[in-house]
């Protein structure tokens, strides 16, 4: 006979025949780790997608010409008109929801034409540019992953206008660069500005710059440009955004903890409760040759088992309260920080194996903390009726 | 050499400020095979004394020898082998644990022992007291006697040298009391064992060969009880 078959009797019958106090137990625990797993697939989630659609489109550009709210149209005027060697995209960028299916996909105004970007990601599959095509609002090239073929209507909502649109060209997986753009909605810049209502405004410029030439470009990039107007290295402004991303997650992470603070104290108390009903159990067990390690194990296990049962539903009730919990994330993310659009959960094996551990180490030191506590107050006394200590 | 020895025993608890005396000067001398009851009134140290006995607790003061070692200074792991080996509890309230149907209760303790097979034994000690055919019973399924007689057999299950008894007939009628009474007898006299009881009961102290009084801690009268 195992130690394990003398646990099932002493903790797992109980268990078994009390079912409604083991699964409200249970349940409490894994409300805990269910609100930390749905924040942090959900975050995820809605940060994931901020890299493809930060990136998206970057090309080789070295610098980038950008200033809060926007620029006017005309800084790029002015810096094409600079006696330069350098390549200037203008774009504008925005967001639009897929009807019916109601998937949100960045969107990129681009100046098709004077810009290589485009072709370099549909390089499998050059597009040709017809002029009454780039001249029509209607006019999209779309990424693969969105489902559409060439010639087909796809329908948008950007801001609170719904429009049919007529995909031009299709985007392969893959794109550039390793960046994916599979995802991604492009415009002409002028049928762009005006889809998006940022009519004479650009939100940045590219600024590609000869790869032999080592001139100081951000200097003199800068003296070309208005007041207010900044120039960056590509890729600072995402770091930057990046930065923010993880502190608004890291706020949202640390909140969540709250919720797992609450389930480790429901497991602690549920195994202070138990002990303190089974003090006469536990004299008993002591008078009959159990060790007090033997005692401590037994509580460990019952926390132990809270604990694995609490974390498998929990990551159950996660992935599914991560459905609902990505939007939100994704819109507060969208409104404070990036424009980003949610990406796919992604519950891995690594995540699982961590939040599995970690559950599981919860709940043993809670039932360690509460049976230590709770056992070190029990009569030795079979009865309980006398305290005496061994 | 008596199976328990107790020596000039003081036993103090420390209630808030003030030490209260249990035990006052208590000697005692228990050979194999001897069936002693402890009379007296509630509060006069009877427990205190079985918890001596039976190495749950520590003197203030004095000695107590289980088989010639004395308690004081052991670990809880000798104190736990000492009570797994040589010691069984019978209570009151019999104590069986609800989960465990009685086969399972007797064998409990040769579980904690580490000892394999045990369904055996815990079946002959349950035909022992006469209750074979409820093995797969659990408690709530007993009667009142039943279930003292599970914990008596429970409590031997293990052939202990010493048998401590609290108030095991306290909660039984007279019927089952007598049943009780004379398996203890059958245990002190087949197996051997030493049988301290505690009790309120003349009546049943009749059936044992010495009979203690103690008052206020002390013993006040110890002879034998006339056959």
């Amino acid at each position: 006979m195992s130690w394990a078959a003398i646990l099932y009797r002493l903790l797992g019958r109980p268990m078994l025949r009390e079912p409604g106090r083991t699964l409200l137990t249970v349940f409490a625990v894994s409300l805990g780790v269910a609100v930390v797993a749905a924040i942090d697939l959900a975050g995820d989630a809605a940060a994931g997608s901020f890299r493809s659609s930060m990136e998206s489109l970057t090309g080789e550009a070295s610098y980038e010409v950008s200033a809060v709210g926007g620029l006017d149209e005309q800084v790029d005027g002015k810096l094409v008109s600079l006696p330069y060697d350098v390549a200037f995209s203008p774009r504008v960028e925005g967001y639009a929801v897929t009807q019916p299916e109601g998937r949100t996909v960045p969107v990129f105004g681009l100046d098709l034409l004077g810009d290589a970007t485009l072709q370099r990601a549909a390089e499998s599959e050059p597009v040709e540019f017809h002029m009454d095509e780039l001249a029509s609002d209607t006019s999209i090239w779309a990424g693969s992953g969105l489902g559409v073929k060439t010639g087909e209507t796809l329908r948008l909502q950007i801001n609170d206008q719904t429009r049919d649109y007529t995909v031009r060209g299709v985007l392969e997986a893959g794109g550039f660069h390793g960046v994916q753009v599979e995802n991604v909605v492009l415009f002409d810049i002028a049928a762009g500005q005006r889809a998006l209502d940022k009519l004479g405004r650009l939100d940045r410029v590219q600024v590609t710059t000869p790869e032999d030439d080592d001139r100081d470009w951000e200097a003199i990039l800068r003296e070309a440009l208005p007041p207010g107007v900044d120039v960056r290295r590509v890729g600072t402004a995402s770091e930057e955004n990046r930065k923010m991303l993880g502190a608004f997650r890291w706020n949202l992470r640390v909140l969540s903890y709250l919720s797992l603070l609450v389930g480790a104290f429901l497991i602690y108390n549920t195994v202070a409760v138990s002990v303190v009903r089974r003090r006469s159990e536990i004299g008993v067990l002591r008078a009959l040759g159990a060790t007090r390690n033997q005692v401590r194990w037994a509580f460990l296990a019952e926390a132990a088992v809270f604990g694995c049962a609490g974390t498998i539903l929990g990551l159950v009730l996660g992935r599914v309260m991560a459905e609902g919990a990505v939007d939100l994330m994704a819109l507060t993310v969208r409104t404070l920080y990036v424009t980003s659009a949610p990406g796919a959960i992604e519950l891995t094996p690594a995540r699982l194996a961590t939040a599995a551990c970690g559950g599981i180490r919860r709940g043993a030191a809670c039932g360690l903390a509460a049976g230590e506590r709770s056992c070190a107050r029990i009569a030795e006394r079979g009865d309980g009726s006398r305290t005496a200590r061994v | 050499m008596a199976l328990i020895e107790i020596s000039q025993v003081v036993k103090e608890y420390q209630d808030r400020d003030t030490a209260v005396r249990a035990l006052d000067g208590v000697s005692l001398e228990v050979e194999a095979g001897e069936f002693v009851s402890l009379v007296g009134r509630s509060g006069c140290g009877k427990t205190t004394l079985l918890n001596l006995a039976g190495a749950m607790d520590f003197p203030t003061f004095g000695v107590v020898r289980l088989d010639g070692q004395s308690t004081t200074g052991l670990g809880d792991g000798e104190l736990t082998r000492i009570r797994r080996e040589k010691v069984g509890f019978v209570f009151q309230f019999f104590q069986l644990l609800p989960t465990l149907t009685a086969a399972e209760n007797v064998e409990l303790p040769l579980q904690l022992a580490g000892e394999r097979d045990v369904r055996k034994r815990a079946l002959e000690r349950l035909a022992l007291v006469e209750l074979d055919g409820l093995a797969d019973r659990y408690p709530h399924q007993l009667s009142g006697g039943q279930m003292q007689r599970v914990a008596i057999a429970r409590a031997i299950v293990h052939k202990p040298k010493l048998l401590l008894a609290d108030e095991p007939i306290g909660n039984l009628d007279s019927a089952s009391a007598d049943v009780v009474m004379r398996l203890l007898r059958r245990v002190a006299d087949e197996l051997g064992a030493a049988i301290l009881m505690a009790t309120h009961s003349l009546e049943a102290a009749k059936i044992t060969d010495t009979l203690i009084r103690l008052r206020d801690g002390r013993i006040e009268e110890r002879r034998p009880v006339a056959a």
